[in-house]
C-alpha cells in the first residue's frame, strides 16, 4: 500500500518544521488513520461493483430488553428493471437475524418464517408492524444507536444498511398497525 | 255420573293445556331475553403469580374493568405493537384509564417469569401487570377465555400462535367487548371510552 500523500516524511529532512512539531507517537497515529481511510475507501462501499439497485429506507429496530428479540422494519426500494429477491440478513448486533411475517387468520396471530422476499422492478417492499418484519434474536444495542444490517440478495449482492434503534414506541410514537414508519420522526426515548 | 266424569276430564285437560302453554310462553321469553351463551361463557376465576410480585386473582382490582391480552415476550412484532398501542390508548383516555386494569397474560410461562414480565412491561406502561404461572395454570385461563395458543418449533427455538384479541371484562367479571390486537392507540381508546366513561 503506498503512503498517503498527507503523511509527513520522516527521513528526507524536507519537512523539518513538521518533524519538529509532530511528536513521533502522533505521527504514527496519523499514519495509521490515513492508511485506514485509504483502505476503507477501497474496501467499503461497493468496491469495484456496480451500485446495488436496492436502497433501504426508514430502517429501524424496536429494542425492548436484551432478553427478547427486537423487531426490524424497513422499506426496500428497487431502482432497477429486474426484480430483486432478498434472501437473508445479518448483523453483528443481532446474533441470528431472520425474515418473518405476522399472519392473522381465524382470530389467531402467528409468526411465519420467510425464506425470500421479492422487491418488484421499479417498486418498493415494506416491512411494517403487523406484517413482514425481521427478528433480531439476541439484540446487542442501545436506544439511539445506529447498527448495520447487511441484506443479502439472490443475485449475490450484499447491501449494508444503517438501522436506527428505537424503544417500544418506534419512530412514530404509538404507530398504527402497518402505518408508514418514519413519517413522523421522534427522538428515541 | 258418566257426564260428571267427562266434565272432570275436560277440566283436567284444560288445566294441563293451560299450564303447558304458560310453560312454553315462559321458555320462549327466557330464550329471547337470556344473554347469548357465547358472551356469557368467556372468562372465569383465576389466581396467578404476577409481574408485581403479588398473586393476582379474578377479584383483584375491585371496581375496575380489566383488559386482558394474551401474548408472550419473545413475540417480536404483534405483541409489542399491540402493547405500545395499549399504552398509547391509556394515555389518550386520561383519567378514565384509572377505571381499567390492563393485564398481559403470557402464553409462554416457560420463558416469561414474573421478573422477565416486570422488566418487559415496564418499558410500555407502569400500569401494565403481567400474569404467568405453571403450564397447567396458563392452560386453564386460556380455556376460560377461549384463547388459542399453539407452540411450534423454529430454527431459533419456538414461536407460539396466539389469539389476536384483547378481552374487556366488567368490574363484576363479565365479558364486555373484544378489541382486536394490532389496532391503533386511537381506535383502542375509542372502544374503551365507550364502556369506561
Amino acid at each position: 500500500m503506498p503512503d498517503a500523500p498527507i503523511l509527513p516524511r520522516t527521513t528526507s529532512g524536507r519537512l523539518p518544521a513538521c518533524q519538529s512539531c509532530i511528536p513521533r507517537r502522533r505521527r504514527c497515529a496519523v499514519t495509521v488513520l490515513a492508511a485506514l481511510a485509504l483502505g476503507s475507501s477501497l474496501i467499503l462501499p461497493r468496491a469495484g461493483r456496480a451500485d446495488p439497485p436496492v436502497t433501504v429506507l426508514n430502517s429501524w429496530f424496536r429494542y425492548i430488553i436484551p432478553q427478547v428479540p427486537a423487531g426490524g422494519y424497513m422499506t426496500l426500494k428497487n431502482t432497477s428493471s429486474q426484480p430483486m429477491v432478498l434472501t437473508g440478513a445479518s448483523s453483528a448486533a443481532c446474533g441470528m437475524l431472520t425474515l418473518h411475517r405476522t399472519e392473522t387468520s381465524g382470530g389467531v396471530d402467528r409468526m411465519v418464517p420467510v425464506a425470500a422476499v421479492t422487491v418488484p422492478a421499479h417498486g418498493t417492499f415494506r416491512f411494517v408492524e403487523g406484517g413482514y418484519h425481521m427478528m433480531c434474536m439476541n439484540p446487542v444495542m442501545h436506544i439511539g444507536q445506529t447498527v448495520t444490517v447487511t441484506l443479502t440478495f439472490a443475485d449475490g449482492s450484499r447491501v449494508p444498511a444503517p438501522f436506527v434503534v428505537y424503544g417500544v414506541s418506534g419512530p412514530s410514537g404509538s404507530a398504527p398497525n402497518g402505518a408508514a414508519t418514519g413519517t413522523k420522526m421522534k427522538m428515541p426515548m | 255420573m258418566k257426564e260428571r266424569h267427562a266434565r272432570e276430564q275436560k277440566r283436567i285437560a284444560a288445566i294441563v293445556a293451560g299450564t303447558a302453554s304458560l310453560l312454553l310462553a315462559g321458555a320462549v321469553l327466557w330464550l329471547l331475553h337470556a344473554p347469548p351463551r357465547a358472551t356469557a361463557a368467556i372468562g372465569g376465576p383465576f389466581r396467578l403469580p404476577a409481574s408485581n410480585g403479588q398473586i393476582i386473582d379474578s377479584r383483584s382490582f375491585p371496581g375496575r374493568f380489566r383488559l386482558l391480552y394474551f401474548g408472550y415476550t419473545h413475540c417480536q412484532d404483534i405483541c409489542p405493537t399491540t402493547l405500545d398501542a395499549l399504552a398509547g390508548a391509556l394515555k389518550l383516555l386520561g383519567h378514565d384509564a384509572d377505571r381499567v386494569q390492563p393485564l398481559f397474560v403470557t402464553v409462554d410461562p416457560g420463558r416469561d417469569t414474573p421478573m422477565v414480565l416486570q422488566t418487559y412491561l415496564a418499558k410500555f406502561s407502569p400500569q401494565l401487570v403481567g400474569l404467568t404461572g405453571t403450564p397447567q395454570q396458563i392452560a386453564a385461563i386460556e380455556r376460560a377465555f377461549h384463547v388459542t395458543s399453539i407452540v411450534h418449533g423454529t430454527a431459533t427455538g419456538y414461536d407460539i400462535d396466539h389469539s389476536a384479541v384483547l378481552y374487556l371484562m366488567s368490574p363484576d367479571g363479565r365479558f364486555v367487548a373484544p378489541i382486536r390486537a394490532g389496532t391503533t392507540a386511537a381506535a383502542m381508546a375509542a372502544t374503551l371510552a365507550r364502556y369506561l366513561s
